[in-house]
């Protein structure tokens, strides 16, 4: 997978996104936080995932999900799917 | 385990637009303090002045795990509530809960969170149901959220069969704790049914009380003036045990079940009938054992529309004949609402409350009794002090479904 650059603005979207999913505080959220450690089982990964597609108009692919453990790999995840 | 086991009640806990604990319960539903009142800011299609028992100030975040609380649909939030006081009253263990089991009754499930998809799916172009649709719709959200929460790792049922939904859900925990199958569980109602369609569709079949000039007076069971249901939301829960259980762990019982009664009209869909309502009131009876010159109080299901009061009334006065007049009965409606669902935990909670402090509670806002009544002891305006030793909790529901329940003070 080539990497492309995670640019703030998506980071940000992202940590919003999850901190809503979990009722946290965004800023309890980092770029290297696990998704498991901060909450999201299975189900909250998929309503993450559902969520991103919608903020972020990509459809992302049954395959990919599994590789969305942390913050970080979302984003980049995101970045990827909006260039390809 | 020994056979045919006697059933105590140890924990209670509710959560309504009477509070968010028992004694807030308790304290309103004694003084006939209502809590309904207008639904601000709430619209439903053909409701002109929407009004409600809706639960104030409710925050699901005291009483879910983090990882529970942003998928449990709302009601399953009130289960998981009310369960919690009932466990935590009855003071069950550890142990104790991974042993029970889970007994919920609801009439509507996850029907805020259906509407919210369909809402979704069809009125917002474009957008599909979340992931957490189904988990959130099925009608046993709130009894596997009250296993994973509480740790009850036994038997779990749901049983939906609308407004006496709860009241079987205590009966079949009664019966499984007698036959020895089973020594502690956690049974009774909950239901979250303020959306805009289904109060609209309520209002559709013309059954809802007006708001009127005072809408905390807008239900007024057996009253010559009533006019309808208006419809609440909530939980309430008991844990039932084997008497046995409980001495042995040194609990203390609240009151005793001692028998229920089911069976179905077989007639029409909506319209109660006198002879299937008489009929599983005496089945409850004779599964009790307990002879009509023992019950000293009706819980009843007293909905305060024209036609559940005048076929109820007629039920208890055709069952209990020469006695009728001097039995009292009263409907707490009038203050929680129709809580659908969950109203037969919410009134076996006060059924129990009445056995055990020896007062009656009253029918609230009961001004003038309906002259077309049969002559029963209408208990109004005030509760009345009264040892009573058995007591009924009565329910029925659309599709002529009946359950009562028998409970028995401690002596």
């Amino acid at each position: 997978m080539i990497k492309t650059p995670m640019t703030p603005d998506t980071l940000e979207r992202v940590r919003r996104l999850i901190a809503a999913y979990l009722k946290i505080a965004p800023e309890t959220i980092g770029e290297d936080s696990k998704l498991d450690e901060l909450g999201l089982d299975s189900l909250g990964a998929l309503e993450l995932v559902f969520e991103i597609e919608e903020e972020f108009k990509i459809k992302v692919p049954d395959d990919r999900i599994p590789e969305l453990r942390t913050v970080r790999a979302v984003c980049d995840g995101v970045e990827t799917l909006r260039n390809a | 385990m020994t056979a045919s086991r006697r059933v105590v009640v140890t924990g209670l806990g509710q959560v309504s637009a009477l509070g968010l604990d028992v004694p807030a319960f308790a304290e309103a539903v004694f003084a006939g303090r209502s809590g309904i009142a207008r639904l601000a800011g709430f619209s439903a299609p053909g409701i002109d002045d929407p009004i409600a028992a809706a639960i104030p100030g409710f925050d699901p975040a005291l009483c879910l795990s983090t990882r529970a609380l942003p998928t449990a649909p709302r009601a399953a939030q009130y289960a998981v509530a009310a369960a919690m006081q009932a466990v935590a009253s009855a003071g069950l263990g550890g142990a104790e809960r991974e042993r029970g089991c889970v007994f919920v009754g609801t009439g509507f499930g996850g029907i805020a969170e259906i509407e919210e998809t369909y809402r979704a799916c069809f009125a917002e172009a474009g957008l599909r149901p979340r992931p957490t649709a189904i988990p959130t719709a099925m009608a046993n959200a709130a009894a596997g959220l009250l296993a994973s929460e509480l740790r009850f790792k036994g038997e779990n049922l749901t049983f939906a069969t609308a407004c006496s939904s709860a009241t079987h859900a205590i009966g079949h925990a009664f019966r499984r704790i007698r036959a020895g199958e089973v020594d502690v569980a956690l049974a009774g109602g909950a239901d979250a049914p303020l959306t805009p369609v289904v109060l609209a569709a309520w209002g559709s079949m013309r059954v809802l009380a007006p708001a009127g000039a005072d809408p905390a007076r807008a239900c007024r069971p057996f009253d010559r003036t009533r006019q309808g249901i208006v419809v609440g939301e909530g939980a309430g829960f008991l844990v039932l045990e084997a008497a046995d259980h409980v001495s042995a762990r040194g609990g203390r019982a609240l009151a005793e079940v001692a028998g229920y009664g089911a069976n179905a009209d077989a007639g029409h869909v909506t319209r109660p009938d006198v002879e299937g309502v008489k009929d599983c009131i005496r089945r409850a009876l004779h599964d009790a054992g307990v002879a009509m010159d023992a019950v000293g109080y009706v819980n009843a299901h007293g909905t305060g529309t024209p036609a559940n009061d005048a076929t109820e009334a007629r039920a208890i006065a055709d069952v209990f004949a020469d006695r009728a007049k001097d039995l009292p009965v009263s409907s707490t409606k009038a203050v929680h609402g129709h809580v659908m669902g969950a109203a037969g935990g919410l009134e076996t909670i006060a059924t129990v409350l009445a056995l055990r402090d020896g007062r009656i509670p009253p029918t609230a806002h009961l001004e003038e009794v309906d002259p077309a009544l049969p002559d029963l002891d209408y208990v109004a305006g005030a509760p009345r002090s009264a040892r009573v030793e058995c007591a009924l909790k009565n329910s029925f529901a659309f599709g002529g479904n009946n359950a009562v329940l028998v409970l028995r003070q401690i002596r």
